[in-house]
């Protein structure tokens, strides 16, 4: 079995001089998922987003046995399929049923047969009833599953969510377990949520100071950093 | 919030609301020509005019009492001028500024009450206004109340510290205060849009935005075209007589 | 200032929208190669800021409160392309959606707001924005740009029949005064935050010679000429125009009811003069900055 994803000596420095990652080597195979824990500042989203393409840094990124290059990009994009931590930026236009077919669209597809299969995805995240809708009116959940319908959509090989359970409500939450613990797709979640990782993935890493300094199931990652928040202070 | 009720309007169901959106903008542009171009010394263009709204009202199956109050918005604005014209002495110009205004803002939001404004905008690309601006008002008009609710927060938080200008030297710290307060507001909206194209090119965005549906002019729009505009006409001209 | 429908002429939306369209297309397709389609998010967002920073109130004190315009602003950070076009989407939204000003007056109020106060308010900063006296570069910028609005749209509004009376003229000019400072004020305020924030958000003004300034001059002359290019549309006014302000005080209050709609009229009003002379002042004030702007160029370079 081909792995999904490789990094090798990833290396990322921002314009202003931060070393947002310092030689991160990686790997996924089909059927894994994986949190990403860490700190604030210490690299997680900068890694996801060299998994699109949409950062460059130095060394290797293989996605299906594909490196990302400026030549592939539409490519990784359909198999990568990111959820940002912000929904209001990923559902930017006008109404639901729009937006979730916004990436159909751009690949080419038919717009009746984009809108009949946007209807399916949203259907799959239990959204179908607000096609007509502005996003501004949905709850924060309920963009949550929106923008998931938008990704999946495009029927990526690899789902990567960054921070799923922010502004969620317990509910919420729960149920977005259960839509996640539904999906085919190999997984990638950055989260500060143990015990929502741990319901979802078996495998986790973690991000310190733009290094990997550990790799193991979410329980022991979170026991060997004190990264549960059931567990008090210190 | 305003916008908030006229999108739903908008999404309505009635044989306005079914019709091609530039139909609709023909007619709407034909209809507020009509009544800024009619004098209106004696009450009949009023009445005239108030019977056709009210009976397109109808059609449309909108609350009417609602349309005819947020239509007042323009009010404010035309009385002021229409006072000065009043006491320059000229009342029935006055009267006129007052009807003109808001016949016509009650036209514009019969337009928007049954055209949800993302079809009005793919009317307007299709007869020629540039696409580019029409995709910077959708996003506009996407953000705009994301951005609003930041801005009312912000207020309320300056608000609490005391904005009130009582002395020269609290002016500078108040200046101070409000550019700040813009300022973070600036870049949110700046660091948001950033977000949103990193998203859009995620998501396969090569440049273009892609065409949803495109309205279809039907025969039922030409006739509703047609017999709309040439009821307008008609009626203009009846009452250029009765002046 | 947004002018509803009702209270221009035919002739007066006509003539603006003429000017508007094409001027507004031209910025479109500027801003669109500047920027390239995947800054439209830019546009829009920056767009939903400027109008929810408009619909904010600051209280000023003893009752009355101010808010920015931002025109001036958006010129500072995006260039004057950018800004056309987003204060054109913002008035095209308040029109159609909030019914804040008229959809066949549209043409007007962009001409107004987008046009001539973008590009008034971006003079003084192009020519001086690279100085030592930024600050005053961008203080006048806004100002101007608030007072050549309104002053625009006065000027729209009487022309087309709809009498001030001397007393009352004061008001308006006055209040747009008031609005000019706070603007000049706030925006020097926003602008000092923004520079402490990530100073690459302001716009370098590099003068460069050729098509730019060409077009800022133009722009200019355009902006001076505003009011009497709309008087122009009625030719036997311009030369009485002339002769009017020729005489100067003294003639007392007179006004006389315009004949409204189609036929060109004549406003024998006196103070129809002071708003001319006011927009005379202000065409003044744009060639002296361009003249002075020249000139330290030429130094510079020389």
């Amino acid at each position: 079995m081909s792995r999904l994803i490789e990094v090798r000596r990833l290396r990322f420095q921002y314009p202003d001089g931060t070393l947002a990652l310092d030689g991160i080597d990686f790997y996924l195979d089909a059927d894994e998922s994986v949190a990403l824990f860490g700190a604030n500042g210490s690299g997680k989203t900068t890694f996801l987003l060299h998994l699109n393409g949409l950062l460059h840094g130095e060394g290797e990124v293989i996605v299906c046995g594909v490196p990302v290059t400026q030549n592939n990009l539409a490519f990784v994009r359909q198999k990568v399929g990111i959820v940002f931590q912000d929904p209001d930026e990923q559902l930017f236009m006008p109404t639901v049923l729009e937006d979730v077919a916004f990436g159909l669209l751009n690949h080419g597809v038919e717009p009746s047969r984009a809108m009949s299969m946007a209807k399916a995805a949203l259907a799959e995240v239990g959204m179908e009833s607000v096609g007509d809708k502005a996003p501004y009116h949905l709850s924060a959940g309920e963009k949550r599953r929106v923008a998931l319908a938008g990704v999946l959509v495009m029927k990526p090989d690899i789902l990567v969510l960054d921070e799923p359970t922010t502004y969620l409500d317990p509910p919420a939450r729960k149920s977005l377990i259960r839509l996640l613990r539904g999906l085919p797709q190999t997984k990638i979640i950055a989260t500060h949520d143990t015990a929502f990782a741990r319901s979802v993935v078996d495998r986790a890493v973690f991000f310190q100071h733009g290094k990997i300094a550990g790799i193991g199931t979410v329980q022991e990652i979170a026991e060997r950093f004190c990264w549960d928040t059931r567990y008090g202070t210190v | 919030m305003h916008h908030v009720v006229l999108e739903r309007w908008s999404r309505g169901a009635s044989f306005f609301h079914a019709r091609d959106p530039r139909a609709k903008i023909l007619v709407a542009l034909v209809f507020l020509v009509s009544v800024a171009t009619t004098p209106m010394i004696s009450p009949w263009p009023a009445v005239c005019y108030g019977f056709v709204l009210m009976a397109a009202g109808l059609i449309a199956r909108l609350p009417l009492t609602a349309m005819a109050v947020r239509s007042a918005v323009v009010l404010p604005f035309s009385a002021i001028f229409a006072i000065m014209t009043f006491l320059a002495g000229n009342g029935a110009k006055a009267a006129e500024l007052v009807q003109k205004s808001y016949f016509s803002a009650l036209i514009v939001l019969l337009l928007l009450a049954t055209t949800p404004l993302t079809d009005l905008l793919r009317g307007l690309e299709s007869v020629g206004v540039p696409a580019f601006l029409l995709t910077v008002i959708q996003f506009l008009y996407r953000y705009l109340f994301v951005v609003s609710e930041q801005a009312q927060h912000m207020r309320l938080a300056a608000g609490s510290r005391g904005s009130f200008l009582a002395s020269p030297r609290r002016a500078r710290h108040w200046l101070r205060a409000a550019g700040g307060a813009l300022a973070v507001l600036f870049a949110r909206s700046y660091l948001r849009a950033e977000g949103i194209h990193r998203a859009m090119l995620a998501r396969g965005f090569r440049g273009r935005f892609p065409a949803f549906h495109q309205p279809r002019f039907r025969v039922s729009d030409g006739i509703f075209s047609v017999l709309g505009i040439a009821l307008l006409i008609s009626l203009r001209w009846i009452l250029q007589g009765s002046a | 200032m947004h002018i509803p429908d009702g209270f221009l002429s035919m002739r007066v939306c006509l003539v603006m929208g003429a000017i508007s369209a094409p001027s507004v297309t031209y910025a479109a397709r500027k801003a669109q190669t500047e920027l390239q389609e995947s800054r439209v998010p830019l546009l829009g967002a920056m767009g939903a800021f400027v109008f929810a920073a408009q619909m904010v109130n600051f209280p000023v004190g003893v009752g009355t409160t101010g808010h920015l315009v931002g025109g001036a602003l958006l010129a500072f950070t995006l260039g004057p392309a950018a800004s056309i076009v987003i204060m054109t989407a913002i008035l095209a939204v308040q029109a159609l959606v909030f019914q804040d000003g008229g959809v066949l007056a549209l043409g007007a109020n962009v001409f107004n707001m987008a046009l001539a106060g973008v590009l008034a308010g971006y003079l003084p900063y192009y020519f001086f924005g690279h100085s030592s006296r930024k600050k005053v570069a961008i203080f006048l910028g806004a100002a101007l740009s608030v007072l050549t609005s309104g002053t625009l749209a006065l000027t729209e509004l009487i022309i087309s029949g709809v009498q001030v009376p001397q007393k009352a003229l004061y008001v308006p000019l006055g209040l747009f005064s008031v609005n000019a400072i706070l603007e000049g004020a706030i925006t020097v305020a926003v602008i000092r935050s923004l520079e402490a924030f990530n100073p690459c958000w302001l716009k370098k003004p590099t003068p460069r010679v050729g098509s730019v300034v060409t077009v800022l001059i133009a722009a200019s002359v355009i902006l001076a000429a505003g009011g009497f290019l709309v008087a122009s549309t009625y030719p036997d006014t311009l030369e009485r125009f002339i002769e009017r302000l020729s005489f100067t005080q003294g003639k007392g209050n007179q006004w006389v009811a315009p004949l409204a709609g189609y036929n060109a009229h004549f406003l024998r009003d006196a103070w129809l003069q002071k708003v001319a002379a006011g927009l005379v002042g202000l065409a003044i004030l744009y060639v002296l900055c361009v003249v002075i702007g020249k000139l330290a160029l030429k130094r510079r370079r020389g």
